[in-house]
C-alpha cells in the first residue's frame, strides 16, 4: 500500500497545485522583498545625498568662502591695503558664508554639528565688526599694523568647529556606508535564502510531483495495462489488480473485473460447447465407424447373393422351369444390385464425414465420361421411351479430376433424371464455357421436379424430399448430396433449378483452373 | 572683482538649490528682507550723494512702506530686478559695468533665488557708492546682518517696492540718470 492511498488523485492533484501556487506566492513574495529591500537601499542613497553628501558640498563652498580668495583672505588685505574694495568682497563673502551656513543648517545638524555652527556665526559676527573697525580706522589713517593690533580676531576656534564639522561628515559617511553595507548584506542573505528556499521548494515539488504520479497514477496504469493485454489474451488467471482503491485508478481496475468476469464466463461456456462438440463428433466417429463396418459386412453377403442370383437367372446349371421363378429372381437381383448401391452410398458418405476422402486427379475427358455415364442408362431409357440427347461435345473437355469421382457425380445426376422422368420423357446434357472460363454440364429433364424449398433439403444427407411423391421412386436420399459434395471437393458449384411436374436442371460447373487448355 | 566671486558662489548655491538636489537651502524672506533694509539704505545714500534739492531728499526718506498682500517669491523677484536696471542706469553713469541679470522670475522661484539677485544688487549699489564717494565714506555699515523673523514674500514685497519708489521718485524730481534703462538684461 502506497503512504498516500487515502488519498484520491484528485485530492492528490489539488495538493500539488496548492504547492505549486504557494511556492509561485513566494517567489513573488520575495521578488517583492528584494524590490523592497533594494527600495530601500535606494533610498538611503536619496537621503544620502541629500544629507552628507550635500553637507560636504556646502562644506567645500564653506572653506573657499572663508580660506584663500574668501572672506578672511580679503579681511586681511583690507587691513593691509586698506582699499574699500576688500571692505565689499570680504562684507558679500560673509552673506554668502550666511547663506550657506542657513542651508547647512537646514538639512539638519547634530549637537557637534549645532556647536560647531555657533561658533563660525560667532566668528562671522566678530569679523563683520572689525570690517566695520578695520574700515573707520583705515579712514583716520590708522596704519595696518594699529589697525591689525585691534581688530584681530583669533581663528583657532574658528579652524576647530571646521574640524569637527568634517569630523561629523565623515562619521556620518561611515555610519551611512556601514548602514548601507549592512542593508545589502541584509538583501544579499535575504536573497540567497529565498532563492536557496526556491530552489528546494522547486524541486520538492517536481520530486513529489514526479514520485506521487508514479507511485499512484502511472505504476498502476502500467500493472493495469499488463492485466488488460493478458486479459485480452484471454488469460484470466491472475486477479485485476487495484480493484480495491478508492479512487479513479480504482474505478478503471473494476471496470477491467467486469469484462474480465464475462471472458472468463465466455471460457466457461465455450469450454462446455467443445466439450459438447467432441461429444458429438466422438458420437459421429462412432456412427461413420459403425455404418463403414456394417456396410462391409452387408457387401460380402450381397455380393454372393447379387452372383449367385446372376448364375441362376442365366441358367447356368440349368433352366428355370417355372416363370414366376424367373420373375423372383430378377427381382432378388435388383433388390440386391439396388441394396448395393445404397451400402456404396452410405459408405461414401462415412468416407466423406470422416474427411479421410481424397481425390487422385489426373487429366480426364470429360465428353467421354458423359458417353460412358449415358450408355449405362441407355437400355433403361429405351425400355422407358425416354430420349437422351447429348449436345455437350463427346471428345472434350480435358479438365483435372479425380476420374472415379467425375463419373461418380454425373452418374448420379444422369440417373436421377432419368430415374424421375416419365415414360416418354426427354433428358438432354449441354456444356458450355460461362463467362470468366469456368466449364457449365447441365443435364435438364422433363420430370416430377421440386418445390423451390425442397431443393436444400434434397441437397442434404437423406433428404429425399417428399416421400410420398417419390415413394414409387427407389433411393437413400444421398446421391444429391454425394454429388454437392463431390462437385464442390473438385473447387465446383452444383446449382439444381426445378418446378414441380415440369422438371429439373442441374449444372455442374467446374472451375476455370480445373480446364486443361487443348493448345 | 568682487561681482565675479558674487556670481560663482550664487551659481553654487543655484546648482545647490536647483531640482537635482529637491531641497531648497532654506534661506528665508527673512534673509531677503534683511537685505533689502540694506539696499533701502544703500538708495538713500545714492539720492543724498547726487540730489542737491534737500526737499526731495527728505521726500525720499520719508517715504513709507506700503502693505501688500499675497505676494509670492517670483513678485519679488520681478521688481528686485527692476530695481537692479534702475542701478544699472547709475552704474553705467559712473562708468560701471551693469550687473546680469542672471534668473528670471517663474513660478518654482524660491526665497533662496531672490536672496542671491538680492545680494547682487546690494553688491552692485555698494560698489557704486564706493565708486562716487572718498575712503572717508564709511560702507560696512551696509551690509549688516540683521535679524528678522517670519518675514513674508509680501513683507520683502513692501521693502523691494520702497527702494523702486525712492530711486523712480529721485529719477523723476532731480533729473537724475536721465537716461532710463533696466540694465543690459539677460
Amino acid at each position: 500500500m502506497s503512504p498516500l492511498s487515502f488519498l484520491k488523485i484528485k485530492t492528490l492533484t489539488v495538493i500539488v497545485a496548492i504547492v505549486l501556487a504557494t511556492f509561485a506566492g513566494m517567489t513573488v513574495l520575495s521578488s517583492y522583498y528584494i524590490n523592497r529591500q533594494v527600495s530601500s537601499v535606494g533610498d538611503r542613497w536619496q537621503e544620502f545625498r541629500e544629507g552628507p553628501a550635500k553637507k560636504v558640498a556646502i562644506l567645500s563652498d564653506l572653506r573657499n568662502a572663508l580660506g584663500y580668495g574668501g572672506m578672511i583672505h580679503n579681511f586681511k588685505n583690507l587691513i593691509l591695503r586698506q582699499d574699500r574694495k576688500y571692505i565689499l568682497k570680504a562684507s558679500l563673502d560673509i552673506l554668502n558664508i550666511t547663506a550657506l551656513l542657513t542651508s547647512y543648517q537646514n538639512i539638519g545638524l547634530s549637537v557637534r554639528e549645532k556647536a560647531a555652527m555657533d561658533i563660525l556665526d560667532s566668528r562671522l559676527t566678530k569679523y563683520e565688526k572689525a570690517i566695520a573697525v578695520a574700515e573707520k580706522m583705515a579712514g583716520e589713517g590708522r596704519t595696518s599694523k594699529e589697525i591689525d593690533a585691534v581688530v584681530h580676531v583669533n581663528d583657532d576656534l574658528a579652524i576647530s568647529a571646521m574640524l569637527a564639522i568634517v569630523g561629523e561628515l565623515e562619521q556620518a559617511y561611515a555610519d551611512e556606508g556601514s548602514r548601507v553595507e549592512q542593508l545589502v548584506a541584509e538583501t544579499n542573505r535575504t536573497s540567497n535564502t529565498v532563492f536557496i528556499a526556491s530552489l528546494v521548494l522547486a524541486f520538492g515539488s517536481i520530486g513529489f510531483t514526479l514520485w506521487f504520479m508514479y507511485l499512484r497514477v502511472l505504476a498502476p496504469i502500467r500493472v493495469l495495462s499488463e492485466s488488460m493485454q493478458e486479459i485480452s489474451r484471454r488469460n484470466t488467471s491472475e486477479p485485476v489488480p487495484g480493484t480495491m482503491r478508492d479512487d479513479e485508478i480504482g474505478d478503471m481496475a473494476r471496470t477491467v473485473e467486469v469484462f474480465r468476469n464475462v471472458i472468463v464466463e465466455r471460457k466457461s461456456f465455450e469450454a462446455s460447447l467443445i466439450e459438447s462438440r467432441e461429444l458429438a463428433e466422438s458420437s459421429n466417429r462412432a456412427k461413420t465407424d459403425f455404418l463403414a463396418n456394417m456396410s462391409h459386412e452387408l457387401r460380402t453377403p450381397l455380393n454372393g447373393i447379387i452372383g449367385l442370383s446372376e448364375v441362376i437367372r442365366e441358367g447356368t446349371f440349368g433352366p428355370l422351369e417355372n416363370d414366376k421363378y424367373a420373375e423372383y429372381i430378377n427381382e432378388i437381383h435388383d433388390s440386391g444390385s439396388h441394396l448395393l448401391a445404397v451400402v456404396q452410398n452410405i459408405l461414401d458418405v462415412s468416407e466423406i464425414d470422416s474427411s479421410s476422402v481424397a481425390l487422385k486427379e489426373e487429366s480426364v475427358n470429360l465428353g467421354s465420361v458423359i458417353q460412358d455415364c449415358l450408355r449405362e442408362l441407355a437400355q433403361n431409357a429405351e425400355a422407358r421411351n425416354i430420349s437422351l440427347r447429348n449436345h455437350a461435345d463427346p471428345s472434350g473437355p480435358m479438365v483435372h479430376a479425380d476420374p472415379g469421382r467425375i463419373t461418380q457425380i454425373f452418374n448420379n445426376v444422369l440417373t436421377n433424371a432419368v430415374k424421375f422422368t416419365p415414360d416418354g420423357g426427354d433428358v438432354s446434357i449441354d456444356s458450355f464455357f460461362e463467362e470468366g472460363g469456368t466449364l457449365a454440364i447441365s443435364i435438364t429433364d422433363t420430370g416430377i421436379g421440386m418445390a423451390r424449398d425442397a431443393i436444400n433439403e434434397a441437397l442434404s444427407p437423406f433428404g429425399q424430399v417428399n416421400r410420398g411423391h417419390f415413394a414409387k421412386h427407389e433411393g437413400t436420399g444421398l446421391g444429391l448430396y454425394l454429388t454437392r459434395i463431390l462437385v464442390e471437393m473438385h473447387g465446383g458449384v452444383l446449382k439444381v433449378k426445378s418446378a414441380v411436374d415440369r422438371g429439373t436442371r442441374v449444372t455442374v460447373i467446374l472451375p476455370k483452373e480445373r480446364i486443361i487448355d487443348s493448345e | 572683482m568682487a561681482l565675479a566671486r558674487v556670481l560663482l558662489i550664487a551659481a553654487t548655491l543655484a546648482m545647490l538649490s536647483g531640482k537635482a538636489w529637491a531641497l531648497d537651502l532654506g534661506l528665508t524672506p527673512s534673509h531677503v528682507y534683511s537685505l533689502w533694509t540694506n539696499i533701502n539704505r544703500t538708495v538713500i545714500e545714492c539720492v543724498n550723494l547726487t540730489v542737491k534739492d534737500t526737499t526731495i531728499v527728505s521726500g525720499v526718506k520719508a517715504m513709507a512702506t506700503k502693505k501688500f498682500t499675497g505676494k509670492k517669491p517670483a513678485d519679488v523677484l520681478a521688481l528686485a530686478l527692476h530695481v537692479e536696471g534702475l542701478w544699472n542706469t547709475l552704474r553705467i553713469q559712473s562708468d560701471l559695468p551693469p550687473t546680469l541679470q542672471a534668473i528670471a522670475p517663474e513660478s518654482m522661484t524660491t526665497p533662496t533665488d531672490v536672496y542671491l539677485e538680492s545680494s547682487k544688487i546690494l553688491a552692485s549699489s555698494v560698489e557704486w557708492i564706493i565708486g562716487n564717494t572718498d575712503s572717508s565714506h564709511l560702507v560696512a555699515g551696509y551690509f549688516v546682518r540683521h535679524t528678522f523673523k517670519d518675514k513674508t514674500p509680501s513683507d520683502v514685497y513692501a521693502l523691494v517696492d520702497l527702494a523702486q519708489r525712492r530711486m523712480q521718485f529721485a529719477f523723476d524730481h532731480s533729473g537724475l540718470a536721465t537716461q532710463s534703462g533696466e540694465g543690459s538684461g539677460q
